[in-house]
């Protein structure tokens, strides 16, 4: 202690600063290491996000300068019929693909959480739709529910049954894109429960199962009250990822046929870089995000209620 | 040395350095920024280029290739840094009027003889033009025919039509349609390219409905023919002639459905022929006079070269677009390609095809002069690819969604007048 004066008092103004890291270094070590990641972050999210929200006030053609046109593209959207079936869309497709790629994901996970035969085999096949790239998932899937040569269709006529129109149908693109989104999150949801099953301490299930709890007991009881960080996790990150699916729809369907799949992303993309409204495109942009900051908020504050 | 001399030497030295700085100064680097659809197209702007190089040797032009689809983006955006290749290739889908509109290209007004422009196409020249000024010159066009499958036609007993007083009415159309779909192998009677607004736009006008009205801001697509051409549109569907898939925005290939045998015949355009030729077998297929109504009109495709504003040679861009769009080049480039030629003389003087000599005869010269400048009006509009997002949305509807034609012309009329409604 006393060398430490000592040696300050020796270096003049110099102890001054060594003094202030020595009170602060505490504070202070964790934002150094924030700061290359609040530089990327900076130049890739926050700017553009504060960019958009200028350029949703403008009208833009992508060449000329921007034109102020203060709240005109919101009020545009309000009465855009589009934009409000691309929205019920997105709800639509969110709806299928949350539930069932996570329940399944839960299913696969539990599976193969026990020992059985070629289980890393089984892990890796549910897991490769996850790591491709989903434009090259995309392309296999309208390639396998192709009208004409698709395998799904030459199947069905192979037993007798007759072809159904996977993608160009109304009523069935939907519910086509929907089961190949859930064959690429499935993957996902299986690896993050997997995670969360092997946090689990097998006591609990060994007493459990000393009480004579059956294997659902054991399940409903135990297993997935102790999963709930996973699955909230899950449902996070598969709300953000439905509202913003756009590879593997346009891939697929392209929005159609009529805009019976054209989700938000879609038509962003269609707004901006078929049309040339980039202003809004802005606009719908950043409703799109409104949306998904509030389902994520939504679900904080619904997480945090049941933990207390 | 004497004084005499050594002036003269002097001079001469003078005059070899003056040589070197000015050969310096002309030593041209030019960017020719393109698309290729296909090796022969890419090989067409090398042949040009090569020429153009052999005949200015002081003249390097670097061929960027770009991908087609999004070729208007990339350009925009190296536009919009001022950064934009010297010369580039614009589509006959608006290219030009959208870069022209926003200052991206230049007026090759004063650079161009007006007798010598008088030679193109007319139908695409409006294309190049906006506000009066030249902003391009058209390079190739193509324009659709019908192709069948002449096995498929032998099984049910058809024949095509010889000439074009003998091709068949819509109706007429409909029937065959049925007729090969029932008695041959086909799955489908047909498969299209009919899949955007601007191809659509050309049946409407061969049905001689018009889009809009000559002042170009009344819509008349809910008059009887442009009712009646959205109705056999749709029945090409209704009636289970034409695959579901190979709608406006659906993802079939009409190509690949006819070169597998899936569908009898295709509307399609002549740049597919070698395709065709790669994929199917010899003499399995044919071409013929499309189903023919009242009007005028056919599809018009095609690109042209502009010069940007970036360009630090403008003089030097705007001559070597002259000399690509020659009569020449024209006729070279249309050998190559398989495109059509976009000037009349060259049309009338006849190309020497590198192969389908026949068949591309056909298009040329009795396809092409199908095409309608009132429609290439509106193709010219500067709001023109709203208005085609505006027909396929509607198509798509009345084709898949079981939209009557009525209200699909309704809409189309709704959103057209909005389009081009002065601000």
């Amino acid at each position: 202690m006393a060398d430490r004066v000592l040696r300050g008092v020796d270096r003049g103004r110099g102890w001054r600063l060594r003094d202030w890291w020595d009170l602060n270094q505490r504070k202070l070590i964790p934002y150094l290491f924030l700061t290359p990641n609040l530089i990327v972050f900076t130049i890739f999210v926050f700017v553009p996000i504060v960019y958009s929200l200028w350029m949703s006030f403008h009208e833009w053609r992508g060449i000329d300068l921007p034109k102020f046109i203060g709240l005109e593209n919101f009020v545009e959207i309000a009465s855009d019929e589009v934009f409000w079936i691309a929205l019920k869309n997105t709800l639509m497709y969110a709806a299928g693909v949350i539930p069932f790629s996570m329940g399944l994901g839960l299913l696969a996970a539990l599976g193969l959480n026990v020992a059985v035969p070629g289980r890393t085999f089984l892990r890796t096949i549910y897991f490769i739709p996850v790591v491709v790239s989903a434009v090259v998932v995309g392309t296999l899937a309208a390639w396998i529910f192709n009208d004409n040569y698709g395998i799904v269709n030459a199947t069905l006529r192979q037993v007798g049954l007759g072809r159904v129109n996977w993608l160009s149908s109304p009523q069935t693109a939907m519910l086509t894109l929907i089961m190949s989104t859930i064959w690429i999150r499935l993957g996902f949801c299986m690896v993050v429960y997997l995670a969360g099953l092997q946090g689990i301490p097998k006591d609990y299930l060994d007493a459990a199962h000393v009480d004579g709890a059956t294997a659902w007991q054991r399940f409903r009881m135990i297993i997935f009250p102790l999963l709930r960080p996973s699955t909230f996790l899950l449902l996070i990150l598969n709300v953000i990822y439905s509202f913003e699916a756009f590879d593997l729809v346009y891939v697929m369907t392209g929005g159609g046929p009529g805009y019976s799949t054209t989700v938000l992303p879609v038509y962003i993309y269609e707004s901006a870089f078929e049309l040339g409204r980039y202003g809004y495109a802005n606009a719908l942009g950043l409703i799109l995000m409104v949306i998904i900051l509030a389902f994520t908020l939504l679900q904080w504050r619904l997480n945090q209620q049941g933990e207390v | 040395m004497s004084f005499k001399k050594s002036i003269v030497a002097l001079l001469a030295l003078g005059m070899l350095l003056s040589v070197a700085v000015t050969s310096a100064q002309d030593a041209v680097e030019i960017t020719l920024a393109v698309w290729a659809s296909s090796d022969a197209e890419e090989q067409g702007f090398r042949d040009i280029i090569e020429r153009y190089q052999a005949e200015n040797p002081n003249v390097t032009i670097n061929l960027e290739l770009l991908p087609a689809a999004t070729a208007v983006e990339q350009i925009d955006v190296r536009l919009a840094a001022g950064q934009a290749p010297d010369i580039v290739r614009v589509g006959f889908r608006g290219d030009a009027i959208h870069y022209a509109q926003a200052g991206g290209v230049i007026d090759l007004t004063p650079y161009l003889d007006e007798d010598d422009v008088a030679d193109f196409l007319p139908a695409a020249m409006e294309l190049m033009t906006y506000e009066g000024g030249i902003y391009g010159l058209p390079i190739n066009t193509d324009t659709f025919g019908l192709f069948y499958n002449k096995a498929y036609f032998e099984q049910a007993g058809i024949t095509p039509p010889a000439s074009a007083d003998e091709c068949w009415s819509w109706d007429e159309f409909i029937e065959i349609g049925k007729q090969v779909q029932e008695n041959s192998d086909a799955e489908f009677a047909l498969s299209h390219l009919v899949t955007n607004g601007k191809r659509w736009l050309s049946l409407l006008y061969e049905n001689g409905g018009q889009l809009l009205a000559d002042d170009m801001v009344t819509p008349m697509i809910e008059d009887p023919a442009g009712v009646e051409t959205i109705a056999w549109t749709q029945s090409w569907y209704t009636e289970g002639l034409v695959p579901p898939g190979n709608s406006m925005r659906g993802q079939d290939l009409p190509e690949n459905l006819f070169a597998n045998g899936l569908s009898a015949m295709l509307i399609h355009g002549n740049y597919i022929m070698p395709y065709l030729i790669a994929n199917m077998d010899e003499g399995s297929w044919g071409v013929t006079y499309l189903p023919c109504s009242t009007g005028q009109g056919n599809d018009f495709g095609g690109t042209g070269l502009s010069v940007t504003k970036d360009s630090a040679n403008p003089e030097i861009a705007a001559d070597f677009v002259k000399f690509a769009t020659s009569p020449e080049s024209l006729a070279n480039y249309a050998a190559t390609t398989l495109f059509l030629p976009t000037r009349q003389s060259v049309i009338d003087a006849g190309v020497e095809w590198s192969t389908l000599a026949e068949e591309m005869e056909f298009f040329a010269t009795e396809q092409l002069p199908e095409l309608n400048p009132a429609m290439a009006r509106v193709m010219a509009l500067p709001t023109f690819p709203e208005i085609q997002r505006i027909i396929v949305d509607q198509l798509e509807l009345a084709w898949t969604s079981g939209q009557s034609a009525e209200d699909t012309a309704a809409n189309i009329a709704a959103g057209v007048a909005e389009a081009v409604a002065p601000e």
